[in-house]
């Protein structure tokens, strides 16, 4: 398999992961989770959200430091009373591959590159210019050397150049970012993108190298794929949600088809993409929370949301767009 | 006449993107690194009309290559925006704002960097 040329490669190391499936009673999504886990001032490094059916079902993953991830757990499960399954992973790595540029390739060769190795992948989330991946710690190291055997990273020769190029600086920047908030969280833009199909499927592990392959084939079809997001279920089983163009169903359920037969594919057509983006969103606490809670107050239901590096990317209806537009709008402060 | 040609080094990938379609939507051509050393190299392969550079990075701070920089001879009078968000409301850094001044960057710039006073901080530089 050809190699594709990237420019970089950044490891969050020795986080801990929790995973809630939440009823589809109520915004579980902001009043179960990230609302808690502001007032406990719990930074999110990662986050990712899929709406499951039309009741509202939902699975949220996110990451924290690993020393807050027992606690967070905790939190959650005080807050959902019993009424969803909250599952705890310590020890659990993010390493995030860049830039991605909306190459559907760039994900179908991670999941490829891991499935070989027979590398569990714990989650997935994108940035506008970042693909990240949970893995346990413990599998961290052959994980980068998996990514090294796909990907080209003209800035690092091998494994080793890397490490030696990252060891120790997560500690100095976290050493700075811990008194650095804002009464009024400020961003650099608010950027949309609409006349998008938002895709769901649920596959096993082992069915990874068979969705890479999928991926792969559309990126030969010069297809875009703004947005990925990667979820366990319960049972086990990786709950994809990714977002292509509108305008192109036949393209893609054939490509499905032709590698992983008779999945059942799901899609949710006439939707658009939002992403804010603002300095060391990934290392602050809140920010996931001051957004949820602006698109309920205007109205807007999430379908799928992302949010790894430092950005926040949100699935919505096109038809909620102005609204979520103008609800962020009203809670952000846009520098542009 | 040709464009002029800003280098972008920044470890964020999310805000290379963001910086660089704001200059590229002003007719600049940019060029993107993701860390200190890359930028290094990006500057000895083709010399920037202007350099655009985080301080907080991986193998090489902002501070660290624009010292460098100004300290060569070869490549004093490139025009360096120094961009960070460690500011007033940092009480605990190593980087401060006095020894960024000390670095001899043309321009220091706080984050979240906006459009319009990046871009008239670049322009200012071509004027």
């Amino acid at each position: 398999m050809t190699k594709i040329k990237l420019r970089g490669l950044k490891l969050l190391e020795r986080g801990a992961q929790v995973v809630s499936s939440n009823p589809g009673d109520y915004n579980f999504l902001a009043a179960g989770i990230c609302s808690p886990l502001a007032l406990h001032k719990i930074n999110l490094t990662f986050l990712s959200h899929a709406v499951l059916d039309q009741s509202g079902r939902s699975i949220t993953a996110f990451c924290t430091e690993g020393s807050a991830g027992r606690g967070s757990a905790s939190l959650v499960e005080a807050h959902q009373g019993g009424t969803s399954t909250v599952d705890f992973h310590g020890d659990m790595s993010t390493l995030s591959v860049f830039p991605h540029d909306q190459r559907p390739e760039v994900t179908g060769l991670l999941l490829h590159a891991l499935a070989k190795r027979e590398i569990a992948l714990q989650g997935i989330a994108s940035s506008p210019s970042a693909v990240s991946s949970i893995v346990s710690t413990a599998e961290t190291e052959a994980a980068i050397h998996t990514l090294f055997d796909a990907f080209e990273f003209p800035a690092y020769h091998s494994p080793s150049d890397w490490y030696a190029a990252y060891e120790g600086k997560e500690n100095l920047l976290r050493k700075i970012i811990a008194s650095y908030q804002e009464k009024v969280v400020r961003i650099y833009d608010i950027v949309r993108q609409s006349e998008l199909d938002l895709w769901s499927v649920v596959i096993g592990q082992k069915a990874l190298t068979k969705l890479g392959e999928v991926l792969l084939a559309l990126g030969q079809r010069q297809l875009k794929m703004p947005f990925v997001i990667a979820l366990l279920s319960s049972e086990n089983m990786l709950v994809f949600n990714f977002c292509f163009p509108g305008g192109h169903e036949s393209q893609i359920r054939e490509t499905f088809a032709s590698h992983l037969g008779e999945t059942r594919l799901a899609r949710h057509s006439q939707v658009a993409a939002l992403y804010i983006h603002g300095p060391h969103f990934g290392d602050r606490y809140g920010i996931a929370n001051t957004l949820v809670r602006a698109l309920e107050r205007g109205g807007v239901s999430l379908l799928a949301l992302g949010c790894t590096v430092s950005s926040i990317s949100v699935i919505i209806r096109e038809e909620d767009l102005a609204a979520a537009v103008q609800a962020l709008e009203a809670t952000f402060q846009k520098s542009s | 006449m040709s464009k002029k040609y800003v280098l972008i080094v920044d470890d964020d990938p999310d805000l290379v993107e963001t910086v660089c379609m704001m200059l590229e939507a002003k007719g600049y051509e940019v060029g993107k690194a993701y860390d200190g050393v890359e930028g290094e190299e990006s500057i000895k392969q083709r010399r920037p009309d202007l350099l655009v550079l985080d301080v907080m990075m991986p193998r090489k701070d902002g501070y660290k290559l624009c010292a460098q920089l100004k300290a060569d001879s070869a490549t004093r009078d490139i025009p360096v925006i120094l961009l960070t968000a460690v500011g007033e409301a940092v009480s605990t850094t190593s980087y401060t704002h006095a020894q960024g001044m000390s670095t001899e960057a043309e321009e220091y710039i706080p984050k979240p960097v906006d459009s319009k006073t990046l871009v008239e901080a670049v322009e200012s530089f071509f004027a």
